[in-house]
């Protein structure tokens, strides 16, 4: 057993080569990382709800203005301080290196 | 598909769903998901598909129904504060909007959905104030029994934008991205459980032996070996899953598509 299921399961694996984060951190469930894009940066946030399951967003920031009025509104400023204070300076620090955005994005 | 009679069309629309292009425009940006390498891509094509399909906002969410820890998992083309206001509220198993697209194949201008109760109606005039007036759900169905599903919402900040004929032309240009959006969704999904639980190939061999019914001793029989060792074999698997038995193992690895 099973040559077939080795070769299925490894081009499964293959046919998605992923490429990874800018930056991530995570405590327990929780979590973040976020990407370079061409749209400006995009966020990939994870945040348990106890008794509820676990919900996931993901968005792109094409300005520091707009990441940080969502900065300001995220739940996790209150449930998780420490893991928020990081993903604002990995998001503005994105943000500010970043190259201009295409003309016609 | 419910629609509203030509003349309530909205021009911008309508213009746009005339053009000879319209369709390989979107089909353009749907084709591009396959190749997707991370989420940035995927929200990248999910904004571009939503401004080709004439749409101000957009969100798509994969999501498992019936399963007791449950997991969502969106990505928005809108305003993110609108999940913090939602969440302050609501939760997504109550969405009307979700409830739809869980039990149905086919789109539907967001108007047509009946709200059950007051909770409901709040979920909805949040998402009017985010951008999503006028709004179509497109339910992207996984098929067979399983319990993978998705939704990609559609939105306008102007009411009734989405009435009229252009809505078939939105909704069968829609369908197809949302069935791409769900497997690019179920890809990473899988890849991140092989990734996190180290699932060998032989595992999965046993776990799909149990998905066709077959019983521990039928395996044991098969593969030559004990009923004791298969089923230590299946406890591991049992844990490295996170589940209650190897019916709920097999089930989940058919809904990560690894059998």
């Amino acid at each position: 057993m099973n040559i077939t299921h080795r070769l299925l399961l490894r081009r499964r694996l293959d046919r998605f080569p992923a490429s990874p984060p800018a930056a991530s951190s995570e405590e327990g469930r929780a979590g973040y990382r976020i990407f370079g894009s061409v749209n400006g940066v995009c966020v990939e946030i994870r945040r348990p709800r106890v008794g509820k399951g676990l919900a996931t967003h993901v968005m792109l920031f094409s300005s520091e203005q707009d990441f940080l009025k969502w900065c300001e509104a995220e739940p996790l400023r209150f449930s998780n301080p420490f893991l928020h204070a990081k993903l604002m300076r990995h998001g503005c620090a994105l943000l500010a290196t970043r190259p201009s955005a295409p003309a016609s994005a | 598909m419910p629609s509203s009679p030509p003349d309530l069309q909205h021009p911008r629309l309508r213009d746009l769903v005339a053009s000879p292009d319209y369709f390989a425009r979107v089909s353009e940006v749907t084709l591009k998901l396959d190749s997707a390498r991370n989420v940035a891509n995927v929200a990248d094509h999910l904004k571009e598909a939503v401004d080709r399909l004439g749409a101000d906002v957009g969100a798509f969410v994969s999501y498992i129904v019936g399963h007791r820890d449950q997991s969502f998992r969106f990505f928005l083309a809108c305003d993110p504060r609108w999940y913090v206001e939602y969440e302050q509220s609501a939760w997504y198993a109550d969405d009307p909007w979700l409830e739809y697209a869980s039990r149905h194949a086919l789109p539907i201008l967001a108007r047509d959905i009946p709200i059950g109760d007051a909770a409901q109606g709040a979920i909805v005039r949040i998402a009017e104030r985010y951008g999503f007036s006028s709004a179509v759900v497109v339910p992207a169905p996984a098929g067979r029994d399983l319990t993978r599903l998705g939704m990609l919402c559609l939105g306008s900040r102007e009411p009734a934008y989405f009435d009229g004929e252009a809505f078939r032309s939105v909704s069968v240009a829609a369908l197809p991205l949302a069935l791409s959006l769900l497997d690019w969704s179920t890809r990473d999904a899988r890849h991140e459980l092989l990734r996190s639980t180290l699932l060998h190939p032989e595992d999965l061999y046993l776990l799909e032996l149990v998905r066709r019914g077959r019983s521990t001793k039928e395996i044991a029989k098969a593969l030559d070996t004990t009923t004791t060792s298969l089923n230590s074999r299946f406890q591991r698997i049992i844990a490295k899953l996170g589940v209650p038995n190897k019916g709920a193992a097999a089930q989940l690895a058919a809904e990560y598509g690894l059998i």
